[in-house]
């Protein structure tokens, strides 16, 4: 079973981006003389990835594209959970890690930033909880009502992001912790993207890592139009959001399900063990990547009247969370 | 003296006899030709992605340029599953399914398809098979890596051109696979062109403006309100933190960066006796960056102060990271060139073995640091883009590394140049050998009046030359010629014709110009009779037969004469089918018995065996009976060797009618009874050359020798002079 539980096989946003033509390159008029859109796809940090860009000279986009696929390579080589060897992995495995690389000590900061936001409901210690419920079904005949309480409880005393002591000379945490940088490091990795398009001049950009980060419209104006995933059918769109400038991220516990009658997913609520289900799905609209990210993740995990102080404690932005009957609620904060 | 065989009834018998075991044989090999193409004509398997990509539990469908599908271990993309499909020598493909991991480690090859003649018939499949197997647990990059072992598989021997063929395109659609996947380590600059080094730049003194002018310096300036903007964006807030007690324009950091290490930067930015004083600092080949900066904001940070660490600063290239201890430092008080002078001045050493390349693109990150009350901390970062001036990076051409959608053009031009490059450098010593064996073959032509006039030298020298090719060119060096590389270039020079493909045999391809010259200057002789290794072996064979008094037939010149036509037929045949398939041209080319006996030393089907043991021991009675009546090689290259240059065979007037002893003894008949030497045939033995000087031997000269004595005892029958005119005895 637990060879089947995909994390975060189905993503919030849809992979194909409403506005997009199919074939890129052949089928649309060039908005000037001749530039036009390139695009990268591929699988960043375990997620069907693309990367579009207007550009009038042909090497130079798709040199341009591969910088860019090699600094998602680089930022998989630390934040991974999934690459054997990744600064995250060796921190997991030695609970400490001198010299770690400075996007680990960042994207660290970051989280702590949200946890402390969200009361400890954003958590990025929370994974041997994955592994607690992972492993229970993954065992033939596993208990339908999940793990032991006394299996949750000792999973839950591993769990606390105000143990992981880190500075940009050492980063050190208790035997046992471990970090999952699952609802953060996308949206990083996806902000590290478009700075770099944003530093070569690139101003007409859709990177999408899961996250999406949008740097202007499409070269003729347009904005760049994300779909809002049905968490029923995450292939098919709610509802179009409009992108100019600005990050959406997405979070739902349709993305991975522990078990066959989807009760248990990976939103986990560290003070409980318990798997959330505030909304089943839950979007954020922001400025940056890691924002939407964070924000999207720990939204899914407060209750919904602590949403608006969570918000408003990082920053702010839109949310939209979704019903199980896939009613839209829009909250601005 | 040989006795002339007299025209009794078995022996008249015995041509048709031998006719009728040609045209049999060409009937059993034309026979196991169709068997075999039933049997083989092209292998052709399915082979599913799970076959060669081991503990995948699932795999994407097959897109993108080179098209691969992505195979998943659970969620985690394990690798790709890609095909590899190249033109080998049959002029059709060899597919062979690939699995690569995400390091670039082949886990599993299977080959799927392939018309290779020589492995459909002659050499075991399974040898491919093995060959493909070779590449699982091999790493992509180090079969790559320049300077590692080409083909990195023992490649099958007899069938080198096929394992090169594979072994290219295999590892050409691997690294291209890992480029556009990012996979393996690749990214960014590998992706974008060709392989980069420093240029050597004449050193040019060049001041700090005309540095920065060029963009060998870089340069990051931040003012307070714009890290401000960058802490807001990320959504930290706080009522002190923006409340810092400067003005809002005022200088965050004003920092420059530049790669010291070439000349042409450090020695004009640290000035003479500082950058000697930095070389002996660095190991050879190791890099070092230069910071500099003034402002508010420390680079050094203050990790610097507590533990020798760089806590603000990291160098980034091609996915790796680099940060810096003190042990990589040295501060600066001030710079050379008309620089302005710098709060902080900091060299910094690239650490070893790290893969560091100071020619392709790099960026430094800068990290800002705030703190939000007591525990907690906010971090942004910025960065500063750096790349040297175009003037000062050697770019290689493309090769291998093309752009992430390479296309099939690329596919096709790409990669083989260097392998062949490759293959040539690694067999110097046997092109060495080679060129000058060649060289002496050349002076034994240009000097062979003198040669002929030394019999027992002349017939030392031929025999050693004879073994060397039988033992070096064709058993150790596998520099037997075949009517097939003819084809091959035909058909090349018909389709699309490139040099590369025929330069992955070095020695074949010397060869080859070698014969080409020779032709031109002294027909087919010159390779017939001298390089070709079974031509050798079956003279060499013929010599052993004589000494052991093996009776050695000699077929009437009316006989010999219409046979000879007969390979010529077999050359146009060939020659015909192989313009509508050199595949099957080349499974009919199999009445060449080399490749039973110098690849396979017989160890092949029986019918194959069976035809090089007639082949040979025809050879024993009837010497070079194979070069004479069947070889097509030999048909081939006698068509053009009509049109040679020189003529350097010497005859006499009375040749073919006083006397016929050359004619007797030429090795091939080629001798015409009037006289004529018929150059078509000629293997240019050189043995009419040995008898046309040997008094002894040469009729002409005996007579006239004979009519001197008997002058000049008529005329004087003086002592002196008879003793010096008389011979010991009259032959």
């Amino acid at each position: 079973m637990s060879g089947n539980v995909s994390r975060r096989r189905a993503v919030a946003i849809l992979a194909s981006v409403a506005g997009l033509p199919l074939i890129p390159f052949a089928s649309r008029p060039a908005v000037a003389s001749e530039t036009r859109l390139y695009q990268w796809q591929g699988f960043a940090l375990g997620a069907r990835s693309s990367i579009s860009l207007y550009h009038s000279d042909e090497a130079e986009a798709k040199a341009l594209l591969a910088d860019c696929v090699g600094e998602i390579q680089r930022l998989e080589a630390v934040l991974s959970l999934y690459r054997p060897g990744s600064a995250l992995c060796r921190l997991n495995a030695a609970g400490r890690l001198d010299l770690p690389p400075l996007d680990l000590v960042q994207v660290l900061a970051e989280a702590q930033r949200y946890s402390v936001a969200s009361n400890g409901a954003f958590d990025v210690t929370v994974q041997p909880l994955w592994d607690l419920y992972a492993g229970h079904f993954a065992r033939a005949g596993a208990d339908p009502n999940g793990p032991s309480d006394a299996a949750i409880a000792a999973a839950i005393r591993t769990i606390d992001y105000r143990k992981v002591r880190f500075d940009t000379d050492r980063i050190e945490m208790p035997p046992g912790m471990r970090i999952t940088l699952d609802g953060i490091a996308r949206g990083y990795a996806t902000d590290k993207v478009a700075a770099l398009l944003r530093a070569r001049g690139m101003r007409n950009v859709l990177v999408q890592l899961d996250k999406a980060v949008a740097l202007g419209p499409h070269a003729d104006g347009r904005p760049w139009r994300v779909g809002l995933a049905n968490p029923r059918a995450p292939d098919q769109s709610l509802k179009d959001i409009a992108l100019v400038d600005k990050a959406v991220g997405s979070s739902g516990g349709y993305g991975t399900v522990f078990d066959p009658a989807g009760r248990f997913n990976h939103l986990f609520i560290p003070s409980t063990g318990r798997s959330a289900h505030y909304a089943a799905q839950v979007t954020v609209v922001t400025r940056t990547g890691l924002a939407a990210d964070a924000l999207s993740t720990a939204l899914s995990v407060v209750p919904r009247d602590q949403a608006a102080a969570v918000m408003r404690a990082v920053g702010g932005g839109t949310a939209y969370f979704v019903d199980d009957g896939n009613v839209i609620t829009e909250l601005e904060a | 003296m040989t006795s002339r065989i007299c025209r009794s009834l078995p022996q008249k018998l015995m041509y048709p006899v031998l006719l009728t075991v040609f045209f049999v044989l060409m009937g059993m090999l034309a026979d196991v030709s169709p068997a075999a193409a039933a049997q083989f004509s092209a292998y052709k398997v399915d082979v599913q992605p799970a076959e060669v990509f081991p503990g995948a539990d699932h795999f994407g469908p097959v897109e993108g340029k080179p098209a691969a599908r992505a195979a998943y271990h659970g969620t985690a993309l394990a690798g790709y599953v890609f095909e590899t499909s190249d033109t080998g020598y049959s002029g059709k493909p060899i597919k062979v399914l690939v699995g690569m991991n995400i390091k670039g480690v082949i886990v599993g090859a299977k080959v799927m398809e392939h018309h290779e003649p020589i492995l459909l018939v002659g050499i075991p499949v399974q040898k491919l098979f093995d060959f493909v197997s070779g590449y699982v647990g091999k790493s992509v990059l180090e079969m790559t890596a320049q300077g590692a072992k080409r083909p990195v598989v023992d490649v099958i021997s007899g069938a080198t051109v096929t394992a090169i063929v594979v072994d290219d395109g295999l590892l050409r659609t691997a690294l291209q696979v890992a480029r556009t996947r990012g996979v393996a380590g690749f990214s960014a600059a590998a992706a974008a062109g060709g392989k980069v080094s420093l240029a050597e730049v004449p050193f040019v003194a060049k001041d700090w403006q005309t540095l920065l002018g060029d963009g060998s310096v870089r340069r990051l300036s931040l003012t307070e309100a714009q890290v401000d903007d960058a802490f807001r964006k990320n959504g930290v807030t706080g009522p002190d933190l923006y409340a810092a007690p400067v003005a809002p324009e005022s200088t965050f950091i004003d920092l420059y960066v530049t790669l010291v290490t070439p000349p042409v930067i450090g020695r004009n930015l640290l000035g003479e006796d500082v950058y000697k004083a930095m070389t002996r600092w660095l190991e050879p080949g190791q890099q070092a960056v230069l910071i500099a900066a003034n402002g508010a904001y420390s680079f050094r940070g203050s990790g610097y102060v507590r533990g020798g660490i760089f806590d603000r600063i990291q160098l980034i290239q091609d996915g790796v990271s680099l940060r810096f201890t003190d042990k990589l430092y040295r501060r600066l008080g001030s710079l050379a060139g008309g620089a302005p002078d710098f709060a902080e001045i900091g060299l910094f050493k690239v650490p070893k073995g790290v893969d560091f390349n100071p020619a392709k693109p790099w960026r430094l990150d800068l990290l800002v640091q705030r703190a939000l009350g007591a525990r907690e901390k906010a971090f942004t970062s910025f960065s500063l883009d750096y790349r040297l001036p175009p003037a000062m990076v050697h770019t290689e051409a493309a090769r291998a590394a093309s752009a992430p959608e390479a296309g099939p053009i690329d596919a096709e031009t790409s990669g083989r140049p260097l392998v062949w490059k490759g293959i040539w450098s690694r067999r110097m010593v046997d092109i060495a050998i080679l060129l000058t064996a060649l060289t002496i073959l050349t002076l034994i032509f240009f000097f062979q009046d003198w040669l002929v006039k030394r019999p027992v030298m002349f017939k030392r020298l031929r025999m050693g030359y004879l073994l060397f090719t039988a033992v070096w060119i064709g058993g150790y060096a596998r520099g037997q010629l075949s009517v097939v590389n003819i084809f091959t270039f035909a058909n090349a020079l018909m389709t699309h014709f490139s040099w590369d493909f025929f330069l992955l045999e070095p020695l074949i391809f010397i060869l080859w110009c070698a014969t080409a010259v020779s032709l031109l200057f002294w027909g087919r002789g010159a390779y017939c009779g001298w390089l070709c290794p079974f031509g050798a072996i079956q003279e060499i064979l013929s010599a052993i037969a004589k000494r052991v008094g093996l009776r050695q037939i000699t077929l009437p010149f009316a006989w010999h004469e219409r046979l000879w036509a007969f390979k010529y037929i077999v050359f146009l045949a060939l020659f015909g089918v192989s313009l509508n398939s050199v595949a099957t041209a080349e499974r009919l080319a199999e009445i060449e018995p080399f490749k039973t006996v110098l690849l396979l030393h017989f160890l092949r089907e029986w019918q194959f065996v069976l035809w090089a043991v007639i082949a040979l021991g025809a050879g024993l009675f009837v010497e070079r009976a194979y070069c004479r009546y069947i070889c097509p090689l030999g048909a081939a290259l006698a068509i053009p060797g009509r049109g040679r240059l020189f003529e350097w065979l010497k005859r006499r007037k009375q040749c073919g009618f006083e006397c016929t002893k050359c004619a007797r003894d030429c090795m091939v008949q080629s001798i015409h009874p009037n006289g004529q030497i018929n150059p078509n045939e000629c293997l240019y033995c050189m043995h009419c050359q040995v008898v046309y000087h040997d008094h002894d031997m040469c009729t002409p000269l005996l007579m006239k020798r004979q009519a001197r004595a008997k002058t000049a005892a008529r005329s004087a029958s003086a002592p002196e002079a008879a003793s010096s005119a008389t011979p010991p005895t009259a032959g």
